[in-house]
């Protein structure tokens, strides 16, 4: 467990735009030292999770990926979102689910891919 | 990341790595605002005021997204009379507002500016039940929005907007992206 201090510090710094490793070395310096991995737990809470669109055209119809997670987690599914459409037209999806090979399938369409240059109108 | 060594400094020629799909945010908390056929900043400036006065937004910022040739011919379509550019602007407000409150924002707009554009756009995103603005690149060929002014505090939201749109911009291999402010 967190001392209600030190998650109050932490929210506080990360207000303050500083990185992780900027955090967890000034509050080493404080001497309220912590382990990263719960200080950038605290600091997700604090930031919220990022909101991006992927959308395009698939055989002449318009659509569209509409994920939210953490950057580390949705620059992991990018790769796949980028080049093939969803199975539904509008799929909105946490980046946590599509974290496992099995889960992706259900969302991403593997055999179809974005048309070529389409033009859209956003 | 192409870099091009003629003359200018630091001149970057900017890739697009994913041409058949366009990136954007899509947060439902954010006050966005797209406008379209500009002829300058003047007008974007304008309305971003109003609409910060009246719903005390805290602060915006102005984005600049593409620029539209318009070509005006003469009566046989045979030779080009006049040309004209027009741009697009995007509008990022500060404050944190609910999805109904975006929706009486826009509304309010669509009515007093009477944009056909404004009012499409506002009705496609009622349909959509999420309001997008493009943050990366259109095609190959055209580049992600700039930021060309701001006003007021930036802590909130857009911070949140600009974070999403260092994000996506680092995934197309743009690093350094020069913002003009004035």
């Amino acid at each position: 467990m967190v001392k209600k201090i030190t998650a109050n510090r932490i929210r506080t710094l990360s207000k303050q735009d500083k990185s992780a490793n900027e955090i967890v070395r000034q509050l080493r310096r404080e001497g309220r030292g912590i382990r990263r991995a719960t200080a950038l737990a605290i600091i997700r809470e604090e930031r919220g999770p990022k909101h991006i669109a992927v959308y395009s055209k698939h055989r002449g119809t318009s659509k569209r990926y509409e994920l939210y997670g953490t950057g580390k987690q949705l620059s992991s599914i990018m790769i796949d979102t980028v080049k093939h459409p969803p199975r539904k037209r509008i799929t909105r999806v946490s980046a946590e689910k599509l974290k496992s090979y099995s889960q992706r399938s259900k969302y991403i369409d593997y055999k179809e891919e974005w048309d070529r240059r389409p033009t859209i109108k956003s | 990341m192409i870099t091009k060594k003629s003359g200018i400094e630091d001149q970057q020629l900017r890739v697009n790595s994913f041409p058949n799909v366009i990136l954007g945010d899509f947060h439902n908390n954010i006050t966005k605002i797209d406008l379209d056929n500009c002829f300058s900043i003047k007008q974007p400036k304008h309305i971003a005021n109003m609409v910060n006065n009246r719903f005390k937004l805290d602060g915006y910022i102005i984005l600049q997204s593409s620029t539209k040739t318009h070509t005006i011919r003469n009566e046989e379509l045979t030779e080009v009379v006049y040309r004209y550019k027009t741009r697009g602007y995007h509008l990022v407000f500060n404050r944190r507002v609910s999805e109904s409150e975006i929706k009486s924002i826009l509304a309010w707009l669509c009515l007093q500016l009477k944009d056909e554009n404004l009012t499409k756009w506002f009705l496609m995103q009622c349909i959509k039940q999420t309001f997008t603005l493009r943050i990366g690149f259109k095609g190959k060929k055209i580049r992600p929005p700039k930021i060309v002014y701001h006003y007021g505090k930036q802590d909130k939201m857009i911070a949140k907007f600009l974070d999403n749109r260092q994000f996506i911009l680092n995934l197309n291999g743009v690093k350094n992206v020069k913002t003009e402010k004035t």
